[in-house]
């Protein structure tokens, strides 16, 4: 679901009031009608069944908040009264545990988590649908867009039976995931450890065959810099060539005895 | 006494996991080796009674360490077969957690500061709250760690039994039974026992909280 397709899942919202300090940032994400009111909470107010509280619980400083600042807010809901809370951190790794600290402390019943699409750009993973509630009302299910209301029938002993063993069986299905998904977090961390000790292996390698490599070159340059490899030089082309060699060597050899000092001064080890 | 400030707090761990001997660094500093272990074993038996003697390899039991020091309980409770994460502020302490390994999973942070997207059957802060000197971030320490019981869970937490608050050297602040109690109910948690632990005149024992609502 997107941001924006959240507010239309409340029916009779009269009045937004925002509990985190998002100025309009989140007002223009949840694309408020102009008709509805929209204001900051202000601690200590009373609100009315048809006011939607709002806020922005994550991890970013500035414009989202810490769980415990809206607590406050939600014991200010009247029975029967909405919250929505946006929460900032990524479905994986989402710590609900202080959330839902303050709902159940406040006396709201969390009705739905619904996840939000695109959330990279807007930092919002999910919303976490609530109510204050002085009886259980009926959860809704994921497959559901029908508005959200505080004030359907109470489950009957079935739906709660229903209720307790789903949380029962799900739980004993948890632990073994719990248990895999550490596992595999331990495992992929061994195998970053390992790339990490091999990049470190391949670069020190890689060193070292580039200093072997920098230290041929500097024995080519001064092998063909030293007389012994001229004067040799010199030959094998009067050599290859006979009819130039009366003339080519002893011009070659006269040029190597007046470079002799330039020969000497280039760097490196004399071969 | 004028107490350390958190920073100085902090410090002060650090160095200590650095410079002392595995179980006098997070134990207790006026005990020798020897005597320390068995101040690990009595607590540790301790945490047993409370967390039960069952295990199960394909449905383990998940255990918060919160404060692990050098962890010591948190190996030997990930040999019971039991998934511990183990928290501490101390980087070095920390590191020496790593190197150790034993299964536990070890991360730096706070007590408070602690997320994770998943509650515990038991969360133990073995005689680390009151090394925390100031009240709010106490508050919020226990507040935290009550938030990541799971419903029918255990909240186990080391320190004195009396009524009320005091003061240990520069680094001890004890807080008594009567703010453990009243801020644990607010949070759904039902006070089971504390039980001293009965070691060489030690004041401190364990508060026992469940989760039931």
């Amino acid at each position: 679901m997107l941001i924006r397709e959240l507010l239309p899942l409340f029916d009779d919202v009269t009045t937004i009031v925002e509990v985190s300090a998002t100025g309009e940032v989140l007002r223009e994400q949840l694309r408020a009608p102009e008709e509805t009111a929209y204001r900051p909470y202000a601690p200590g107010e009373k609100m009315d069944a048809d006011t939607l509280l709002v806020g922005f619980v994550g991890p970013r400083q500035g414009t989202q908040v810490e769980a415990e600042a809206v607590a406050p807010a939600l014991r200010d809901l009247p029975v029967g009264g909405r919250a929505m809370i946006l929460l900032g951190w990524p479905l994986l790794d989402l710590p609900y545990h202080q959330v839902l600290e303050e709902l159940v402390t406040a006396g709201c019943q969390v009705l739905q988590v619904i996840p939000i699409d695109n959330a990279a750009g807007q930092g919002a993973h999910c919303a976490v649908v609530a109510a204050r509630v002085d009886r259980l009302i009926p959860l809704r299910t994921h497959l559901s867009d029908a508005p959200i209301v505080a004030d359907g029938d109470e489950p009957d002993l079935r739906a709660l039976l229903r209720l307790t063993g789903e949380y029962v069986f799900g739980d004993l299905l948890s632990r073994p995931l719990r248990l895999k998904l550490a596992e595999a977090g331990d495992r992929l961390k061994e195998q970053d450890k390992r790339i990490r000790q091999l990049e470190k292996e391949l670069a020190t390698t890689v060193a070292k065959a580039d200093a072997r490599v920098e230290r041929a070159r500097n024995d080519v340059a001064n092998l063909r810099a030293s007389t012994t490899f001229r004067v040799g030089n010199t030959v094998v082309q009067g050599a290859r060539k006979p009819g130039k060699a009366i003339v080519s060597v002893p011009v070659g050899l006269v040029r190597i005895w007046r470079k002799r000092g330039a020969a000497d001064e280039t760097p490196g080890q004399k071969i | 006494m004028t107490v350390l400030t958190e920073a100085e707090v902090s410090k002060f761990w650090n160095d200590r996991h650095q410079r002392e001997s595995d179980l006098r660094s997070g134990g207790h500093i006026s005990f020798d080796e020897a005597t320390n272990y068995m101040f690990y074993l009595r607590r540790l038996t301790m945490l047993m009674d409370r967390i039960g003697l069952h295990n199960s390899p394909a449905a383990p039991l998940h255990l918060l360490d919160a404060g692990c020091g050098k962890g010591y309980f948190s190996r030997e409770l990930a040999k019971f077969g039991h998934q511990v994460d183990g928290i501490d502020q101390s980087e070095a302490a920390i590191a020496q957690c790593n190197d150790l390994g034993g299964g536990p999973r070890y991360q730096q942070s706070s007590l408070s500061g602690w997320r994770s997207p998943w509650l515990y059957d038991a969360v133990m802060t073995v005689d680390v709250l009151f090394h925390i000197m100031d009240d709010a971030e106490w508050t919020r320490s226990v507040r935290n760690l009550a938030s990541l019981v799971r419903l029918g869970g255990k909240l186990i937490i080391g320190d004195w039994g009396q009524d009320h608050d005091h003061v240990f050297g520069s680094y001890q602040v004890c807080r008594g039974r009567d703010r453990y109690l009243p801020l644990l109910d607010a949070c759904g948690l039902r006070f089971d026992d504390w039980e001293p632990y009965r070691f060489r005149r030690s004041p401190i024992g364990f508060y026992t909280f469940t989760r039931i609502g």
